[in-house]
């Protein structure tokens, strides 16, 4: 089968499937707001499963990585400087503490968010608990965060940045070599590549759910705002780089 | 990558580690480690650079190998 035919079916298959949703969110339609659906459970015990859910990831990752961190530091004191092996050893230790302090930020937010929106009418205490939760694991994720950075510094010291500057990231990115650039570049082209993909989905859930749950345009504004945004800044920067901007890459 | 190199033992022969090679060419001790473990091809810069710093040509380091790919 030749590749225009593959496509074709491909296009096919996805025009029926729009089709079959379309069709379904319509039927659906009279089901009744979200909101609504939402009076019908116990908003309280929502927010505490959410909140709850909130303590174990959090506590959870940042136990794991500050107890990683705390290795790789220990290492690090007896190390022999001729000993390649070992730096590599010790600067692969800090990947797992570095990714769990960011997916306790970005996790936190959401749960915290979610929390929130069932636990604002129950009460004062249940309200205030939330918040501090959040702001406590944010602190102690970004204060891991800062150490990590510091101890990368102290093992390779051509790194230059400080994460409580706001151009952390580009002071970083200017102190690393053509190696490490290409892989931050390549890893930037990765991420961009996979929230292309999830926000064409995420706009036809949003769409569908906008008729079922009757959940207003919101939804389908964010997620088209997050996707023009990537992609004009993805567009912009190629533009930028074809005309004499890719010197120094 | 079709890149052979030969920078662990011309490093070697030059009795410094990847820290102080990194240095004497210009960037991370990281980026030494990569190309040492072939898992980075540097620049041609870079590339010349290496071969400057270890008295040799550049080919003395790299290798280009055909890897079939392309047939």
């Amino acid at each position: 089968m030749n590749k225009k035919v593959k496509w074709a079916i491909r296009i096919a298959a996805c025009v029926l499937l729009g089709a079959v949703c379309g069709f379904t969110a319509a039927k659906l339609a009279d089901g009744g707001d979200l909101s609504e659906i939402f009076d019908d459970i116990d908003g309280k015990k929502v927010g505490i499963v959410l909140m709850i859910l909130h303590i174990v990831i959090a506590a959870g990752m940042l136990t794991v990585a500050y107890v990683l961190y705390s290795k790789a530091s220990k290492a690090a004191k007896n190390l022999d400087p001729d000993d390649d092996e070992a730096f590599d050893r010790i600067e692969a230790m800090t990947n797992t503490p570095l990714m769990a302090a960011n997916l306790t930020l970005v996790l936190g937010t959401g749960l915290f968010g979610c929390a929130e929106y069932f636990l604002l009418d129950s009460g004062k205490w249940l309200a205030v608990i939330s918040p501090a939760v959040f702001v406590v694991s944010i602190i102690l994720a970004s204060v891991l965060n800062a150490r990590i950075v510091e101890f990368e510094k102290k093992l390779n010291p051509e790194k230059k940045g400080s994460v409580w500057e706001s151009n952390f990231q580009k002071q970083w990115l200017d102190s690393c070599d053509e190696a490490q650039k290409q892989m931050i570049y390549k890893a930037g082209y990765e991420a961009f590549r996979v929230s292309n993909s999830l926000c064409s989905v995420l706009t036809v859930l949003v769409l569908l759910a906008q008729f079922v749950f009757k959940l207003g345009v919101m939804p389908l504004v964010v997620v088209t705002l997050v996707w023009l945004t990537m992609n004009l800044t993805y567009m912009r920067a190629a533009v930028k780089l074809e005309h004499g901007g890719n010197k120094d890459a | 990558m079709p890149l052979k190199n030969h920078l662990k033992e011309m490093r070697a022969r030059l009795g410094v580690n990847q820290a102080e090679m990194g240095q004497l060419v210009g960037t991370s001790r990281q980026t030494i480690s990569q190309i040492e473990r072939g898992d980075y091809s540097p620049s041609v810069t870079l590339a010349l650079k290496i071969a400057q710093v270890c008295g040799v040509k550049v080919e003395d380091v790299f290798e280009y190998e055909e890897d079939g790919t392309n047939e």
